[in-house]
């Protein structure tokens, strides 16, 4: 029996890792929700959809380029705005119903796959610089009204504007990987022994105000640390460091829960400098025009974390 | 002669090697300062805005009160704007590049501040409630449009 050489020693291992790879590959290819996930006889709240739109800072990332297109309407989600990222910079698509160009003729199912799953409409993994990571945890029924609220708004014609991120292409299937590591699937899960005002607002924080995406600190891999969630930590994208959310009502910057919900209503103009820099200030003024319910409910969740 | 040249040499570096390290400490010494300073200022001018929200929530009247924190809002607006010399930042210092590299839009936003904290003076003084709202509304706006694009977050 001929000994092996080392050179076919080394392709055997090439091999294998080829094969594991496209095994790993396969295994975390985007997994589209199952159609029967979707409620069959789910009416519609726009109203609702507004909200989570607002809550949910959508506009923040997907609003329009003024240097590009200074016609656009700022207050549509029509897309363009350069979102610059440790990896490049992404150009976040149009969100209006326009057939061509935005979400027109997606169908529910596609729009709750995004939301969800983080899987493109041509079913490929998007990047987590869309937080799909926290709005996985949404409900389904909030999901569809959103989209109803986005399929409200007048359609706005606006191409989608190539991403310069480096090796987005090679890196796209990999991102199945991580999300392994980074996307549970589980609903929100509400504590029965809370208050439901408690609860809304654990759920707002969590789901759709996306607030841990900044607010939690990151491991090794990048995913956020669920043991040490609103922990604060390094900013994810730039200069500086995102507070910890624990602690705060009590503490020096806010005596009382009334001082943290006049911080988010009214900001800067009550002097509460500390909402406006490294993106909190889209997020602030985004809370201020929610449903003062809803805004008490995020208060009240944040005053009880310890 | 050569001997004699050599050390005049030597004296001549030690005394330029001198004044360009007390330079430099001074230079750092007068940049540390102008940061302090413009913090403090910052500082007072947030504690101006603390003390204008409960007339804005009608829980104190508008009066004297109000006009004296309105200018003083105003007085340390126009002498904030000198204190940020070129590229003075530093760990202590949450000023972004951006306001040296976009400094035209920065001293705009000291012009807006400074117009919106005039009209919270004139409305205050005018005892014209609703005009104070606004006016201070406007203010707020200039605070959170400069930091949002010119201030890091703390470290
Ligand atoms: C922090 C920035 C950010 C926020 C906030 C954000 N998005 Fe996005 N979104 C992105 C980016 C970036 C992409 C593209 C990702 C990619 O190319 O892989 C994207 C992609 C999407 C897609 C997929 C589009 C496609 O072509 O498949 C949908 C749908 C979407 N976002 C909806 C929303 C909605 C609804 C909200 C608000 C609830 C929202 N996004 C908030 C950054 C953001
Ligand atoms: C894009 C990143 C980002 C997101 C998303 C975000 N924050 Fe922040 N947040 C920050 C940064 C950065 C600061 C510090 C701002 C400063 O120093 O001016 C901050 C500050 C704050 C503060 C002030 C803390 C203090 O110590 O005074 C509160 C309260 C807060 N955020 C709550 C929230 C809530 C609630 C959400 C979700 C609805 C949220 N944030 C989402 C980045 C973010
Ligand atoms: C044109 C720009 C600009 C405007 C307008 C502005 N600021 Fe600032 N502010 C800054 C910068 C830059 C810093 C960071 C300074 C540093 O750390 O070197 C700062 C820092 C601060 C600080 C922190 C000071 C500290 O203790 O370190 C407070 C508080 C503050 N600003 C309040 C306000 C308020 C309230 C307003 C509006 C009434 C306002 N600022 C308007 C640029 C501005």
């Amino acid at each position: 029996m001929p000994r092996p050489s080392w050179l076919r020693i080394l392709l055997g291992v090439c091999v294998l890792g080829a094969f594991g790879l496209g095994a790993a590959l396969w295994v975390t290819r985007p997994e589209p929700l199952a159609a029967n996930k979707l409620p069959a006889d789910h009416v519609d709240d726009v109203e609702n959809g507004r909200e989570l739109f607002l809550v949910g800072g959508c506009l923040s990332c997907h609003g329009p380029d003024p240097a590009q297109n200074p016609q656009a309407d700022t207050a549509l989600p029509s897309g363009g705005k350069p979102l610059p990222t440790p990896v490049g910079t992404f150009f976040p698509p149009n969100l209006t119903p326009d057939p061509e160009t935005g979400i027109g003729d997606w169908s529910p199912e596609t729009f709750a796959n995004a939301m969800l799953r983080g899987v493109s409409a041509n079913s490929e993994h998007l990047f987590p610089a869309f937080p799909y990571t926290s709005y996985q945890h949404m409900t389904v029924e909030d999901v569809l009204d959103l989209r109803a609220y986005l399929m409200s708004l007048p359609a706005v014609r606006q191409a989608p504007r190539g991403d310069s991120v480096p090796l987005s292409a090679i890196a796209r299937p990999f991102i199945g990987l991580w999300n392994l590591l980074a996307l549970d699937g589980k609903n929100f899960e509400p504590d029965p022994t809370r208050p439901a005002s408690w609860n809304r607002g654990a759920y707002l924080v969590e789901a759709p105000g996306h607030c841990g995406e900044c607010h939690t600190p990151r491991d090794i891999f990048l995913v956020p640390e669920r043991s040490r969630y609103l922990e604060g930590g390094p900013h994810p994208s730039e200069a500086g460091k995102v507070p910890s959310l624990r602690g705060l009502v009590g503490g020096r910057a806010y005596a009382t829960s009334e001082d943290l919900y006049d911080a988010f209503k009214y900001g800067e103009m009550f002097g509460y400098d500390g909402l406006s820099s490294g993106g909190m200030g889209q997020v602030q003024a985004n809370l201020a025009s929610i449903n003062d319910s809803d805004l008490r409910a995020i208060v009240d969740y944040l005053a009880s974390l310890k | 002669m050569l001997r004699y040249a050599h050390r005049h040499l030597a004296k001549t570096t030690a005394l330029l090697g001198f004044l360009a390290a007390v330079a430099c400490g001074s230079m750092a010494y007068a940049q540390a300062d102008v940061i302090a300073e413009r913090q403090k200022l910052m500082k007072e001018i947030g504690d101006g805005m603390k003390a204008l929200a409960p007339v804005f929530k009608g829980t104190e009247a508008l009066g004297e009160k109000a006009e004296a924190s309105a200018k003083l809002i105003e007085a340390n607006f126009s002498k904030a704007r000198d204190l940020f010399p070129a590229g003075s930042t530093s760990k202590d210092s949450d000023a972004l590049e951006t306001i040296w590299s976009e400094n035209a839009g920065f001293l705009t936003g000291f012009d807006k501040a400074e117009e919106s904290a005039a009209a919270v003076v004139e409305a205050s003084a005018r005892k014209e409630d609703a005009d104070f709202k606004a006016a201070l509304a406007k203010l707020g706006q200039t605070c959170k449009s400069c930091h949002e694009k010119y201030r890091k977050p703390s470290n």
